[in-house]
């Protein structure tokens, strides 16, 4: 049986600002959960013990979550290494990114630095092979593509993987967090950064300057090449258009 | 310019010393040196004359007001000028992006970002490039890397960091460009500033705390920027050195399997996201013909904002200012005449292709290929078409 072990983070609701799963973490332990043949699942956060959020995944059906114990302001990831090299896990699971904090998805990279293990980020499937797995990712456009992976692998789990499962709250009461003393180190770079709320910008690029200048780039039409048919049969229409599609490289190729 | 006589200037020169007090003045000549100059209104128009004979026509441009002179050589026939730093005190390396279906925006996009680390100070831009890719000069890169190397790696960024000065690499927040540069972070032992959305003066600041903070901080060794925000012609061209690396420093690591695509579903896809939208509006009302022919062409479907609030479409199928603002490769109107909201939400579509019945409307102009006539007449016949290829191939 091989062993998965999954990093998770404490969430917030978007609008309530309520503690809840991290999304990404959920989907994360979901597809652990859902390994087919099944697998050894032990789960870790580093942070507070009392932390509301981490009830959520023991809902999903977790009956144990190793809680190492950090104050805030410190540093996760020398805790985590060490929590990983203890453990020897096949794979490791993890969300693409946090979702409070810093969020830049680096500690899974700096724990396979230092396991010599290989990520995978953007992950929306597994597929267990009898000496490592095959990954499939999501890519921007809706393509995938799929890779193949040795054991010891971390994977960073995507937004477009299949739906977690329903907490039960039973469970979330029954499940255990099991806290452990880690050695504490303080976070250094987060202090001497600067915060502010986030002031959203536009997508459309409006330029700055006069509003005459604003209008007419608001209502200025980039022209085309400019080839114009005039009342073409129907037919001669889709023919032309149908091989504009072709030569651009848009419609999929006849298949073969 | 002629010069207008100013009477009280010349009074005032031919004055001359009373012993009474009372105001005396010289009838000889006086030079009028020290007169105000004053503007002739007539001699400068009659200088803005343009031609003598007939009604007489004049034109903007004064001596006073020279206005725009037409540059006889057109901007584009023009050469941009060449940046050339001699001796720079520190390289800023952009790696470009080679995730698939990056465009060449993108990585003069990231080019753009590390101009903007070298603003100010003696610093060149320095493009990793791999064998095969294109002359960077012309989007600004003073230096180009060329490693001996079929792909770039971490292992392989981290030695080019040990032996040159680079102050700073910068990398694309994409599929690839963003697991190479925590990868390369990690390997460094720096910090990532990940997705920097500002850069200034040394500081970036990017979005955390699930989007709802703006962080800013001094920039770190390794940065990913977000290639949408940086994206723009490069101002000046660079010449693009090269710089020799030595092959015997550069370790023969295999990177990882190359992944294998698949291939996706357009309809599941959204606006946003979609490679190619076939796009409805008023001049549609057979809507199964119109999803028959997404169908066949494997494009996503899309609308007008009159489509969707006539519930033909679901909402989130609008494109436009109100609705999804799309970046397709191409954009298939039907029936569209182009409200200036609607011809925003399309503005980064690289091909147009347009049928409309209104030869003057909006998006006849904006489109490459227009076709005028009835989009219910086109739709039938492209399916016929389709079908009848598609059968063929069968």
């Amino acid at each position: 049986m091989i062993k998965a072990l999954i990093l998770l983070s404490a969430g917030r609701h978007p609008v309530s600002g309520r503690a809840r799963c991290a999304r990404l973490d959920a989907l994360a332990l979901e597809m652990a959960l859902s390994l087919a043949p099944p697998a050894q699942v032990m789960a870790v956060h580093a942070g507070d013990p009392g932390n509301p959020a981490l009830r959520g995944y023991l809902g999903m059906g977790l009956t144990h979550l190793t809680v190492l114990d950090l104050p805030e302001g410190h540093d996760p990831v020398p805790s985590l290494i060490e929590h990983v090299r203890a453990e020897a896990p096949d794979i490791v699971f993890a969300g693409n990114q946090a979702e409070i904090g810093e969020g830049s998805g680096t500690v899974p990279y700096l724990i396979a630095e230092a396991t010599g293990a290989s990520v995978a980020r953007d992950v929306i499937a597994v597929e267990l092979l009898k000496d490592g797995l095959h990954v499939r990712q999501a890519l921007p456009k809706g393509l995938r593509q799929e890779t193949a992976r040795a054991f010891p692998a971390i994977l960073c789990v995507a937004p477009q993987a299949p739906p977690a499962r329903q907490q039960s709250f039973a469970r979330a009461r029954e499940g255990e967090i099991v806290t452990r003393e880690t050695a504490q180190t303080p976070e250094r770079f987060l202090p001497g950064c600067t915060l502010r709320p986030y002031k959203p910008r536009s997508a459309l690029n409006i330029p700055s300057g006069s509003a005459m200048d604003r209008l007419r780039a608001a209502t200025e039409v980039r022209a085309g090449e400019e080839r114009v048919l005039i009342d073409p049969q129907p037919d001669k229409a889709a023919e032309e258009i149908i091989q504009y599609l072709t030569a651009k490289g848009v419609l999929r190729k006849p298949r073969q | 310019m002629s010069v207008r006589r100013d009477p009280r200037g010349e009074r005032d020169a031919r004055k001359i010393e009373s012993r009474s007090g009372l105001p005396r003045f010289t009838i000889a000549p006086v030079e009028a040196g020290t007169s105000r100059r004053r503007i002739d209104p007539r001699a400068a128009r009659d200088a803005r004359r343009v031609s003598s004979h007939g009604r007489p026509r004049f034109g903007l441009v004064t001596a006073l007001n020279p206005g725009k002179i037409a540059d006889p050589v057109s901007s584009e026939a023009r050469a941009r000028p060449i940046r050339i730093v001699e001796t720079p005190d520190f390289l800023v390396l952009a790696v470009p992006d080679r995730s698939f279906g990056a465009s060449d925006a993108d990585t003069q996009a990231v080019i753009n970002a590390a101009h903007r680390l070298c603003a100010g100070s003696n610093g060149a831009v320095c493009v990793l490039s791999e064998p095969g890719d294109p002359d960077y000069g012309a989007v600004g890169a003073d230096r180009v890397l060329q490693l001996p190397l079929e792909r770039t790696t971490a292992a392989s960024i981290s030695r080019l960091i040990d032996q040159f000065p680079i102050r700073h690499v910068v990398f694309a927040e994409s599929p690839e460009g963003a697991d190479l540069a925590r990868q390369t972070a990690a390997r460094t032992g720096t910090r990532l500033f990940a997705a920097a959305e500002r850069i200034s003066e040394g500081q970036a600041s990017r979005r955390c705390d699930g989007g709802k903070m703006e962080l800013t901080a001094e920039l770190p060794l390794v940065v990913s920027i977000l290639p949408h925000i940086f994206r723009g012609e490069a101002k000046e061209a660079g010449e693009a050195r090269p710089i020799t690396v030595d092959p015997a420093l550069q370790g023969a690591e295999t990177p990882l399997a190359r992944p294998r695509l698949l291939e996706a579903d357009p309809s599941a896809l959204s606006l946003s996201e979609a490679e190619f939208i076939l796009s409805a509006g008023d001049g549609v009302t057979d809507w199964e013909g119109f999803s028959t022919l997404g169908d066949l062409l494997g494009a996503a479907l899309g609308g007008s904002r009159n489509v969707c609030d006539a519930g033909h479409l679901p909402r989130d199928r609008q494109i436009g200012a109100s609705g999804t603002i799309v970046t397709a490769k191409c954009y298939l109107a039907l029936g569209i005449s182009g409200a200036p909201q609607h011809l925003q939400g399309i503005s980064d579509v690289q091909h147009v292709v347009a049928v409309n019945t209104d030869l003057h409307s909006a998006m006849i102009k904006r489109a490459d290929l227009s076709i005028i006539a009835d989009a219910q007449e086109v739709i039938p016949a492209l399916i016929d078409r389709l079908k009848r290829e598609e059968g063929r191939d069968d």
